[in-house]
């Protein structure tokens, strides 16, 4: 039996929040129903007692709008740490801004986007394979406690409908250990990098606001995936790029890609 | 940023930096000292009780504390410091492994020479001597006044055009040291750094000869890398032994794909700071001597890149 976290899971959500979750054509989805792919969470902005900009975060609310209405993950099961990985775009909700659901938001940082039916890769071994086992015990709560289950749902809406400044992110990886990364690989030696303050090298593109590019390199779809692969062989996935394949280690490389999309631009 | 970067100037790792450590540590410790005399005296002299206030204001306290104190103290210091560094000017045996570096601006020309004094070996920025033993150096200047500095290993000694100063450094154990100029000498002074490596002695034996013999072969001309290093004017600046390549004018890139580092001792070593290098080092060490290759398309410059990786 899995060992319930009543303190940390009740307050905030189903209180100050009104959830629900809706099939398409509106009408109000029953407790034991599964949550299919259909399915959507609509989420009603309290009418006190939480700032606008946290309304905002969360439900990806209007100012001028009372309620939202967004799809949701097709189940707690597609939500894993390993989620990004060569399937979607991966978003973290800004946890600093959100007290009241800190905890919430460190264990569900990684969220698929709805896009219907997407199965994500097991975790590897380690604490991956740990976070997907607590989602899996979080997904067996949740058919006790509805709206238990509902907070994590909403959290994947927050990643979906990212607020302008949220980032890129990878499962852990590390921007401080990125940096070192950076400067001991010497990429400042082409590229101008915002945080690095010597060398300002002018042979590649400055690498400044990189988590609003769609492209990288011109040519591949900008994910943090895609962006660590790149930094580690580019020639192989852009050939006849200028970059060559360079000495860093996979987690090297995640912390470097994890670095540059914290980077904004001018 | 890399191994033996910055170089710790308190850490010792050898006899002629070790005895210039240890008497800072005693002039920082005497320093000290005074300042806790300085700072007592001069709480009592202004809250003190008159009386004590009149002693410390007295002829006895000006004659012990301003004349004699300081004269028996800086005395002694100086006999002792003295003969703590006096092995640092012990004259050179002369059966010593030498080493000629020539300080230019902004890198270092390094010499390995022969038992009758000839250059055998060419390098630059990067010094590679034998652990355990004293190794000579004949340092001189192709142009303004540098200082050779490797604080782990030795203290500074300037070099200064027309002249030859000789210094001694010696490292205990293998290890990578940093260096630094130590003089203002222009621009990218600061980008101006040098590295030593100490290694074994039958390791350090077996590497002079890997370099003396492939010195002695031809390298392969044919690559596209290699065509290009002649062609696009490398070769008018560099030296790359076994080839036609024989410019003076930058540093020797005979072995440059097995240093630590690039720009002289600045970055480090692989294809991607090569090909930045290469593309504009200007922005990466402004005023350096070497023009930025923006004619040269990211092929060409893979491929000069991958031929200098590969002159180990």
């Amino acid at each position: 039996m899995v060992k319930r976290e009543p303190r940390l899971w009740r307050p905030a959500v189903a209180w100050e929040w009104k959830l629900s979750v809706v099939l398409r054509d509106g009408l109000p989805l029953s407790r034991r129903q599964p949550l299919g792919d259909p399915s959507h969470l609509r989420v009603v902005a309290p009418a006190v007692g939480i700032s606008l900009e946290l309304t905002n975060q969360i439900a990806g609310v209007e100012s001028s709008q009372s309620w939202r209405t967004g799809a949701i993950a097709p189940t707690i099961h597609a939500v894993t740490g390993k989620t990004g990985v060569g399937r979607s775009r991966l978003g973290t909700a800004q946890s600093d801004q959100m007290p009241v659901l800190r905890q919430a938001i460190r264990r569900f940082a990684l969220y698929s986007c709805a896009t219907g039916g997407q199965r994500t890769q097991e975790g590897r071994g380690g604490k991956e394979g740990a976070t997907h086992q607590h989602m899996r015990a979080i997904a067996r709560r949740s058919c006790w406690f509805p709206s238990v289950g509902l907070l994590p749902l909403m959290l994947g809406i927050a990643a979906c409908k990212a607020p302008p400044d949220q980032r890129q992110f990878l499962p852990q990886a590390n921007a401080a250990q990125g940096k070192i990364a950076i400067e001991s690989a010497g990429c400042g030696a082409c590229h101008t990098i915002p945080g690095i303050s010597w060398p300002k090298g002018k042979v590649g593109p400055k690498l400044e606001g990189l988590a609003e590019r769609a492209l990288l390199a011109g040519v591949l779809p900008n994910r943090p995936d895609v962006l660590a692969a790149y930094i580690r062989n580019a020639p192989r996935l852009v050939p006849g790029s200028g970059m060559p394949a360079m000495p860093v280690t996979e987690d090297e490389a995640r912390d470097i890609a994890a670095y540059l999309y914290k980077q904004g631009g001018e | 940023m890399f191994n033996g970067w910055p170089p710790p100037v308190l850490d010792p790792a050898g006899p002629y930096a070790g005895s210039i450590s240890l008497l800072s540590w005693i002039l920082f410790a005497m320093a000290a000292v005074v300042l806790l005399v300085v700072l007592v005296a001069l709480y009592l002299a202004l809250f003190g009780r008159r009386e004590l206030q009149r002693k410390v204001g007295g002829k006895t306290a000006i004659w012990a504390g301003g004349v004699a104190f300081p004269l028996v103290v800086l005395t002694a210091l100086l006999v002792y410091g003295l003969s703590l560094t006096n092995h640092l000017s012990d004259p050179i045996r002369g059966d010593e492994m030498r080493v000629r570096i020539t300080g230019e601006m902004w890198w270092w020309r390094v010499a390995y020479l022969n038992a009758q004094g000839q250059e055998i070996i060419l390098d630059a920025n990067e010094l590679h001597i034998p652990a355990g033993q004293p190794v000579v150096l004949e340092l001189e200047s192709a142009d303004v006044i540098h200082s050779f500095w490797v604080p782990r290993l030795s203290g500074k000694l300037d070099m200064i055009p027309g002249r030859r100063n000789l210094m001694r450094i010696q490292a205990n154990t293998p290890g990578t040291f940093g260096g630094q100029c130590a003089e203002y000498c222009g621009g990218p002074h600061a980008l101006m750094g040098f590295t030593v490596i100490a290694h074994d002695p039958v390791q350090f034996t077996r590497l002079m000869e890997a370099r003396l013999a492939k010195a002695a072969i031809a390298v392969d001309a044919t690559s596209a890398g290699a065509r290009l290093f002649d062609t696009a004017g490398c070769s008018a600046c560099h030296r790359i032994a076994g080839t036609d390549a024989n410019g003076v004018a930058g540093p020797d890139l005979t072995h440059v794909g097995s240093r630590r580092t690039l720009g002289a001792g600045i970055l480090p070593n692989n294809r991607g700071t090569l090909m930045g290098w290469i593309g504009n080092s200007q922005a990466i060490k402004p005023n350096n001597r070497m023009p930025p290759y923006t004619l040269l398309s990211s092929e060409q410059l893979m491929a000069l890149a991958t031929y200098l990786e590969a002159q180990r």
